[in-house]
């Protein structure tokens, strides 16, 4: 007989279940019926399958807004009962991050996916292109495949199809007998919780940005595809291009939210690290803005169509290739990104979907690739469609190579079974760096110049002068910036020359050309927007500087070869006891002291002080309070969480976060004394002074014969002098003994004494000094100058590619 | 002979000029892959470090808990130092030269790159994996 169990709420549960099949037959249908609806898409008549067609769409974008509310509803309740709520939130997680918790595991963020392509799917089932029956066959196939990842069939706890995220923790935890007793609900208290690393406010609005842009990557694939099938280049155009610009807009912003919070959050420091995860989306974005470009010549020159549609069609596949490496834990330890292991059954599942994908787009092309048409001769090397095509490709390869390295966990298991050796990136950063300066460079100056040539030919010579010009401006403008920022390295010289070049280049097309005319100027912005970018990252990541040194000398010398590397690796970290001023660059820093607030788990905040000196007068010039914290292991697990905080100026950012800290305990609970056994004038050196023993003073007879009172006078010192006394008591009744305390609070003194021997005139005293020894934290500071400048040139980013989507809507 | 240099002549005439400039392209791309080749590194136990003090190399290995792991921050806040066990089964002492990570307590596996320097692993970096646990399942019960 089944177990009735106490206190669950299986309704909404039920309803998102329903609707996840809902959606998946409903995507089926009217793909389905869209089929169908092919024949007759160039008569007028509106056929009853048209009709059924766009009404069980309909039903599909309601019945996915159905589970996305059921799911939200469970989380938003706190519903424990359910393995997602369960794993991902807590009932103290605050409102602003509950959306967090729905994307944090793996069902959620597809849902997300399938959200945001059933949306805009709507926009083609309202529109009028003749191409749209055939958009909307792919655009149900995928998002029928979508709706299978959460679909949720179970043969087994590992062989399943999709994963539903509606799953009863009972059922995923069947195993503890806790679970089969009736009122299982009262003993489960509370959830998992978000992982802090998310709880940050980028983490809410960044996942939906990013995958609206993996979204709209759909429709310029679907498009190309449409396109080949019905043998139409004509009216893809359009659609494909306005599809395309949006994609640039909010894959971009999307791509680079996903820095911001990494910047803020992580304590690396940085907004990007070559990170797989952010690789795999950088790729189709880049592949994208290929194909954007190449769709522009084919829009003016008739050339370059099947490059445009592999461009395009490529772009999606790799949004799958990207979900496949990052969320089925093929990349192994080379991510910091927490997907975990979601088991086999999503790696076949994905397996499939992308084989799917590939064998549609390969039958497209290799079918239709003769009857393509195509334009005799040659490109003028004069012409604009020349140099696009050049930049194009450059941008592919850039991104081929990015996701060569990428896959390099994959493809190192068959170099494994070849030689034996197994191998990996061993600085990716600096790695990819390397190699990608030169794409950056090229790309720089192709960008630009370009804006300068027209379509099939141009009159050449007065653009050339202009760009010689502009590009003696900008190589005087790199010698000035190569001696301010001591810019090493011939590859950073070209490329900050490179760098400011777009930029000056860019901006007098703008100014000179285009006459700031904004109906023109998406383009120009959005290529003003690249060459910003190029220089905010050359300042940030090359001139970064991390001024919490640590000059105390505390290097071990581990033999000469790599004294030096020695050297700088490991003094990155200071130690600062409260109070205790030291010197990080031109600020002096100063651990204030911490305070603990409510979350699950709590968060513990530290005060560091940094104030500006000026060197020519000691003057304190400015002052401000950073706020690291750090997440505080409840349960003993051992580790914490750290995050870093920021102070933003114009021209840079102070970064600081907290390596370790005293034990939290031991700060609260035990005040550990160390004796010292001091005769008179004997002195004691603490941290940021001493203490010197200016003898007893003894008060007989205050209270009768039998008590002895002696006064142990300690004067306290520190750098600057004498700060006061700590006098503690020792008293004698009888045969009891009595001892005060005394504290001195401006140096954290605690003294006592334990003991007088008079035969050798010695006492000894306890000494605790509080907010010193006990109380510290480990810090790392650093400046990045310009980061301001690339979050700049990423919002210009947008609004040039908005401009240009914009102004192609006729 | 001369029909071969001909037909190649061909070949390279009937090429249009954006096709050179792409095989250009590609070929920077195929140089700059053939040159990465030094930046990667094999994957090594504590014992082939050995042979070759002062490279490089990325050793994958798991904190032995049996031994002390030490950060004395008064001391020192940028030396860390601990025992680990490589895949090998060999255990080494181990001088991370930086700050204690800060969840390194939760790592099953650590992953380091670094040197030898006698019998001591000098690790310059260190990337952990770690079963974070607000995603696994650790189911705990409540306490009334």
């Amino acid at each position: 007989m089944p177990t009735s169990f106490q206190g669950e709420h299986l309704l909404p549960g039920y309803l998102g279940q329903f609707f996840i099949l809902l959606s998946f037959v409903s995507a089926l249908l009217s793909l389905y019926a869209y089929f169908k609806t092919i024949k007759q898409e160039n008569s007028l008549e509106k056929t009853p399958y048209l009709k059924l067609a766009k009404s069980s769409y309909f039903i599909h974008v309601l019945s996915i807004i159905g589970i996305f509310s059921s799911l939200f509803y469970i989380i938003f309740s706190h519903y424990f009962e359910y393995h997602y709520a369960w794993r991902h939130s807590s009932m103290n997680l605050p409102m602003k991050y509950i959306f967090s918790s729905f994307w944090e595991g793996s069902e959620g963020s597809f849902l997300l996916w399938m959200l945001w392509q059933g949306i805009l799917g709507l926009v083609v089932v309202m529109g009028s292109n003749p191409l749209n029956t055939r958009v909307m066959v792919v655009v149900n196939l995928v998002q029928a495949m979508l709706a299978t990842m959460v679909i949720g069939f179970y043969f087994s706890t590992s062989a399943h199809i999709g994963s539903n995220p509606f799953k009863l923790l009972r059922h995923e935890m069947a195993h503890l007998p806790v679970f089969s007793m009736p009122d299982y609900l009262s003993k489960v208290a509370d959830g998992n919780g978000l992982n802090p690393l998310l709880q940050n406010y980028w983490m809410t609005i960044h996942p939906p940005i990013l995958f609206s842009g993996f979204a709209l990557t759909l429709f310029p694939f679907a498009y190309s595809i449409a396109a080949l099938w019905k043998n139409d280049y004509k009216s893809f155009i359009k659609p494909t291009l306005r599809w395309s610009l949006a994609t640039g807009a909010f894959l971009g912003l999307g791509i680079m939210l996903g820095g911001a919070w990494a910047y803020e959050s992580l304590t690396f420091g940085g907004y990007w690290a070559w990170d797989p995860v952010e690789n795999a989306s950088l790729v189709p974005w880049i592949i994208m803005v290929s194909g954007l470009h190449t769709l522009l010549i084919y829009k003016s020159t008739g050339r370059s169509l099947k490059v445009t549609l592999i461009f395009t069609i490529l772009s999606y596949l790799f949004v799958w290739y990207s979900t496949f490496l990052t969320r089925t834990g093929v990349l192994g330890e080379t991510s910091v990104h927490a997907f975990t292991d979601a088991g086999k059954s999503l790696y076949y599942h994905l397996i499939i979907v992308m084989a799917v994908l590939i064998g549609i787009s390969l039958w497209a092309l290799i079918s239709k690739w003769r009857k393509m048409p195509k334009i005799a001769g040659e490109e003028e090397i004069n012409s604009r469609e020349f140099w696009m095509l050049i930049g194009a490709f450059v941008l592919f390869f850039s991104a081929f190579l990015i996701i060569f390295y990428t896959s390099v966990p994959i493809w190192a298991t068959a170099w494994k079974l070849l030689s034996n050796n197994e191998i990996s990136i061993e600085d990716p950063v600096s790695f990819y760096n390397k190699q990608q300066v030169w794409f950056a460079i090229l790309i720089s100056i192709l960008s630009a110049s370009i804006l300068f040539l027209k379509y099939k030919k141009t009159n050449i010579k007065k653009p050339l002068l202009q760009l010689l010009v502009l590009g003696v401006i900008s190589a005087l403008l790199t010698v000035l910036l190569v001696k301010v920022q001591q810019v090493n390295g011939y590859a950073l010289v070209v490329f900050s020359f490179s760098s400011i070049f777009a930029l000056v280049t860019s901006f007098y097309y703008l100014l000179s050309y285009q006459k700031f005319n904004l109906k023109k100027a998406g383009g120009t912005i959005t290529h003003i927007s690249f060459g910003l970018m190029m220089l905010a990252i050359l300042f940030s990541s090359y001139k970064k500087e991390i001024i919490s040194i640590n000059n105390k000398g505390q290097v071990v010398d581990f033999g000469l070869k790599t004294y030096q590397e020695n050297l700088q690796e490991s003094r990155e970290n200071v130690l600062l006891f409260r109070n205790t001023a030291y010197p990080m660059g031109d600020y002096l820093v100063t651990y204030l002291g911490d305070s603990v607030v409510d979350n699950k788990p709590p968060i513990n905040f530290f005060k560091i002080r940094f104030e500006k000196v000026d060197p020519s007068n000691n003057q304190i010039t400015e002052t401000f309070y950073l706020y690291p914290n750090v997440f505080v292991d409840e349960e003993g697990k051992g580790g914490m969480g750290s995050n870093p905080d920021y102070k933003h100026y114009l021209s840079k950012d102070v970064f600081t976060y907290i390596s370790s800290t005293s034990d939290p305990k031991k700060k609260k609970d035990e005040v550990s004394f160390r004796p010292f056994v001091l005769k008179k004038t004997d002195t004691v050196f603490l941290s940021n002074g001493f203490v010197v023993f200016d003898g007893l003073q003894s008060n007989v007879n205050e209270k009768g014969a039998d008590a002895i009172e002696a006064k142990g006078v300690l004067s306290v010192y520190d750098i600057k002098g004498k700060l006061g006394e700590v006098a503690p008591i020792y008293r004698i009744e009888g045969d009891k003994v009595f001892t005060v305390n005394d504290t001195l609070n401006s140096f954290g003194i605690i003294a006592n004494i334990s003991k007088i021997d008079p035969t050798t005139e010695s006492v000894e005293f306890n000494i605790y000094q509080k907010g010193q020894l006990d109380d510290f934290v480990v810090l790392k500071v650093a400046v990045y100058p310009f980061i301001g400048l690339l979050w700049l040139s990423v919002v210009l980013m947008f609004i040039g590619f908005g401009l240009s989507w914009y102004q192609r809507r006729k | 002979m001369s029909s071969n240099i001909a037909a190649f002549q061909k070949f390279i005439i009937s090429m249009k000029k954006i096709h050179i400039l792409i095989l250009l392209i590609v070929a920077g791309a195929l140089a700059l892959i053939l040159s990465s080749f030094d930046g990667f590194t094999s994957v090594q136990t504590f014992a082939s470090a050995t042979e070759k003090p002062g490279k490089v190399f990325k050793i994958p290995a798991v904190l032995d808990t049996t031994q002390a792991v030490v950060y004395d921050e008064i001391r020192n806040p940028n030396e860390f130092t601990f025992y680990a066990i490589d895949k090998k089964g060999n255990n080494r002492k181990v001088i991370f030269k930086d700050a204690k990570p800060t969840d390194f307590e939760r790592a099953e596996q650590l992953n380091m790159s670094g040197y030898m320097e006698g019998d001591v692993f000098i690790c310059t970096a260190m990337q952990m994996k770690c079963p974070s646990k607000y995603e696994n399942d650790q189911f705990v019960e409540a306490k009334n």
